[in-house]
C-alpha cells in the first residue's frame, strides 16, 4: 500500500515536472498581465512591493548564494538606488525611465568601491564589514540633509513615460512586472553563461576556481557590481511604488529581510529567491489581523521553515523532483 | 573634559565588553555568530525592570534571579528547541535561526511589556565620587561606579570559572577541539547547551547593568549588539581577553567621538571602527594571525 502510494505520488510529481517547461512559463507570464483586474488597491500595492523584493532577493542570492560572498550591504545599495533615482527626478526633473537606470549605475559604482576592501576578507568578517559600511551609507542618508532631506524623507512624484502618467498602483504594476521579468531573464542568462559558472566555481572552492584560470578578483568585483546594480534598480522601483523615500527603510532590518528571503527560498536558486520574496512579503500581511502576535509568529514560522526545510523552499521542491535548475546548490 | 568623558566611556565600555564576551564565548565553541544577542540584552533589561519596579523586589535579589536561573533557562531552552535541531545543517542555518529568534523575541517582549519607552530610576543610592583633577572636578556618578565594578567582578568570576572549574575546563576543551573532547568522554552536546546558557547569562547581565544608564524600549538591543561586534573585532574575533578590552576601548572611542567631533557621530563610531579594523588589521589588536581570509 505504502509503496503504491509513493509510486503514484512519484508519477504525479513527474507529470508536474513535465508540465513546467518553457511553455509553462509563457503561460504564467501571460496570466501575470491580468493580475491587476483581480485585485483591490491594497493587494495590488503588496504585489508591486513583492516584485521589488524579488529583484532584491535575486541580487543578494547572486552574490551570497551563487558566488558565496557574505556581502550584506545590499540594503544600502537599495537606498542609493532609491535616493539617486528619485532625487534626480525631484531636483533635476530627469524622467523616471532614465533616472532608474542611473540609480542602478550609482549603486553599482558604490558597490564596486566597497568590493575593493571586501576582496581581502571572507565569510563572517566580510559580513560584518559590509553590514557596517551599509549602516554608514544609511547614516549619510540621514545626515546629508541639504541633499537627502534628512531623516524625514521626501515624497516622490509619479513616474511618467511620454504622455503616460503612472499614477495608480495598477499602472505601476506593469513597470515593476516588466523590470522584474527582464531581470529574471537576465539573471538566468548570466548564470547559465561562463560568468555564472565562474561564480559557482568561486563559491565551491576558490583554489580550484583559480586553478581553472578563473580570475578571482574580476569575478568577485563583477558579482558585487551585478548584485548592487539589481539592488539599485529595485530602489528606483521602490521609490515609485511607495511614493516616498525615507532613510529608515534602508538599514539593517532591510538587509535582514533580504537574508531571510534568500535563506527561506533556498541558497543558489532563482526560483528560491522568487519563492522567498513571495512568502516573506505575504506572511506579515496574512498575520495582519494578529497585530500583537505578528513579530512572534513571524519569527517562529521562520524557525519552523528552517527546521523542516533547511535547504529552503527550492531545496524541498528539488527533493520531490518538482523542478530542476542547471546550476544547483 | 577628557577625563570626564573617559569615565562615561568606561561605563558604556564595560557593557559592550560583557556583550562582546557573551558573543565570543558562544562563537569560540560553536562558530555561530549570535544575532539574538541584542534581544537577549533587551530581555535582561526588561526582566530586571519587571522585578524591580513592578514587583518591588530588592535590587540584589532581582539581579540574582534574572541573571542566573532565568537567563540560564532562556539560553538552554533556546538551544534545545531552536538551535540543536539545526546544528547538523551548518553554521549558516544556525546563524539564520538566531536571526529568526531575535525577531520572535522582539514579538514576545512587545506582548509582555508593550512598545512604550521606559526609564528606570537608578537603584544605586550611594554617593557619587568627586575628586579634583588639575583645575577641574571629575564626577563619577554612582551608576557608573556600580557598572564598572560589577562588570569587572563578573568578568573576573567568569575568568576564574573558565580557568579553574571542571565545567569551565570542559567548555574550553570543547571549544578547542570537538572531536578531542568527545574522545576524552566529554558530552559535547550537553557542553554546547551549557555554553549557550553561559553566553546568555553574560549578555543578560550586560542588559541588567545597562538599565540605569539606558532608556528601555524593544529595539534597544540592536545598537548595543553592533557595538559588541565592533568590540569583538577590535580585540580579534574569538579572543576572550581581546573582546573585553575591545569593549572598553569601544566605549571610550564612542564617547570621545561624541565629545570632540559631533554627537551625531556617536552612532556610527562603532561602524567606523569595524570598517577600519577589518580593512587595516583584520586579525584585530590581539587576535591570532589565523584569520579566515581569502
Amino acid at each position: 500500500m505504502r509503496e503504491e502510494c509513493a509510486r503514484t505520488t512519484g508519477a504525479f510529481l513527474y507529470h508536474c515536472r513535465m508540465f513546467m517547461g518553457p511553455k509553462f512559463w509563457w503561460v504564467v507570464a501571460l496570466m501575470l498581465l491580468f493580475v491587476p483586474f483581480l485585485t483591490n488597491q491594497y493587494a495590488q500595492f503588496m504585489i508591486n512591493l513583492t516584485l521589488v523584493y524579488i529583484i532584491l532577493a535575486l541580487g543578494l542570492n547572486l552574490i551570497f548564494g551563487y558566488t558565496g560572498q557574505f556581502a550584506f550591504a545590499n540594503a544600502a545599495f537599495f537606498g542609493v538606488g532609491a535616493y539617486v533615482s528619485s532625487l534626480l527626478t525631484v531636483k533635476l526633473g530627469i524622467p523616471f525611465w532614465l533616472s532608474m537606470p542611473l540609480g542602478g549605475i550609482a549603486a553599482m559604482a558604490i558597490g564596486c568601491i566597497i568590493s575593493i576592501p571586501a576582496l581581502r576578507l571572507a565569510r563572517f568578517y566580510l559580513a560584518i564589514l559590509t553590514i557596517a559600511l551599509g549602516e554608514q551609507i544609511q547614516w549619510v542618508f540621514i545626515h546629508w540633509e541639504s541633499m537627502t532631506y534628512g531623516a524625514g524623507g521626501f515624497p516622490v512624484p509619479y513616474a511618467s513615460l511620454g504622455g503616460l502618467v503612472f499614477n495608480s498602483d495598477r499602472s505601476i504594476y506593469y513597470i515593476n512586472l516588466g523590470v522584474t521579468i527582464f531581470i529574471l531573464w537576465a539573471t538566468k542568462n548570466i548564470l547559465e553563461s561562463r560568468i555564472g559558472r565562474a561564480f559557482v566555481a568561486i563559491r565551491d572552492s576558490e583554489v580550484a576556481a583559480q586553478c581553472m584560470a578563473v580570475p578571482l578578483t574580476g569575478y568577485k568585483v563583477l558579482a558585487f557590481a551585478i548584485s548592487s546594480f539589481y539592488a539599485g534598480i529595485a530602489g528606483g522601483l521602490y521609490s515609485i511604488t511607495v511614493g516616498f523615500v525615507s532613510p529608515e527603510n534602508f538599514g539593517i532590518v532591510q538587509v535582514t529581510l533580504h537574508f531571510c528571503m534568500v535563506m527561506v527560498g533556498g541558497l543558489g536558486s532563482m526560483i528560491g529567491s522568487v519563492a522567498g520574496a513571495l512568502v516573506l512579503t505575504s506572511l506579515p500581511e496574512l498575520l495582519r489581523h494578529y497585530q500583537a502576535y505578528q513579530e512572534m509568529i513571524f519569527g517562529i514560522i521562520l524557525l519552523l521553515i528552517l527546521i523542516f526545510m533547511p535547504r529552503g523552499i527550492s531545496g524541498t521542491l528539488k527533493r520531490f523532483q518538482l523542478f530542476r535548475e542547471k546550476l544547483t546548490h | 573634559m577628557f577625563f570626564q568623558l573617559l569615565v562615561g566611556g568606561l561605563a558604556n565600555g564595560a557593557i559592550y565588553a560583557l556583550v562582546a564576551l557573551g558573543i565570543t564565548v558562544i562563537f569560540k565553541a560553536t562558530e555561530v555568530v549570535n544575532f539574538a544577542a541584542g534581544e537577549l540584552l533587551m530581555f535582561g533589561a526588561f526582566m530586571i525592570f519587571t522585578l524591580l519596579c513592578l514587583w518591588n523586589l530588592p535590587y540584589i535579589a532581582s539581579f540574582l534571579i534574572v541573571a542566573f536561573p532565568l537567563a540560564m533557562a532562556l539560553g538552554l531552552v533556546m538551544e534545545r528547541l531552536a538551535l540543536r535541531p539545526l546544528a547538523s545543517y551548518g553554521h549558516l542555518i544556525v546563524v539564520m535561526a538566531t536571526l529568526a529568534l531575535s525577531i520572535a523575541f522582539k514579538g514576545i517582549a512587545r506582548l509582555l511589556w508593550g512598545s512604550d519607552i521606559r526609564n528606570v530610576p537608578s537603584p544605586f543610592d550611594f554617593q557619587p565620587i568627586e575628586f579634583p583633577l588639575g583645575s577641574m572636578r571629575i564626577v563619577i556618578s554612582s551608576e557608573n561606579i556600580a557598572i564598572i565594578l560589577v562588570s569587572l567582578g563578573v568578568m573576573f568570576t567568569f575568568f576564574l570559572f573558565f580557568q579553574y572549574t571542571r565545567l569551565g575546563k570542559m567548555m574550553r576543551a570543547t571549544s578547542e577541539n570537538q572531536l578531542g573532547a568527545m574522545l576524552v568522554g566529554i558530552n559535547v552536546k550537553r557542553i554546547f547547551a551549557t555554553i549557550w546558557g553561559t553566553g546568555t547569562v553574560i549578555i543578560v547581565i550586560a542588559g541588567i547593568l545597562f538599565v540605569p544608564i539606558a532608556t528601555l524600549y524593544i529595539e534597544m538591543g540592536g545598537k548595543v549588539m553592533i557595538k559588541g561586534f565592533a568590540a569583538c573585532l577590535l580585540g580579534g574575533f574569538g579572543n576572550l581577553p581581546g573582546a573585553m578590552l575591545g569593549g572598553v576601548l569601544m566605549g571610550i572611542i564612542e564617547t570621545l567621538f561624541g565629545g570632540y567631533v559631533t554627537t551625531a557621530m556617536m552612532d556610527i563610531s562603532s561602524l567606523l571602527v569595524i570598517a577600519l579594523v577589518l580593512i587595516v588589521k583584520p586579525q584585530g589588536l590581539f587576535g591570532s594571525k589565523v584569520v579566515i581570509k581569502v
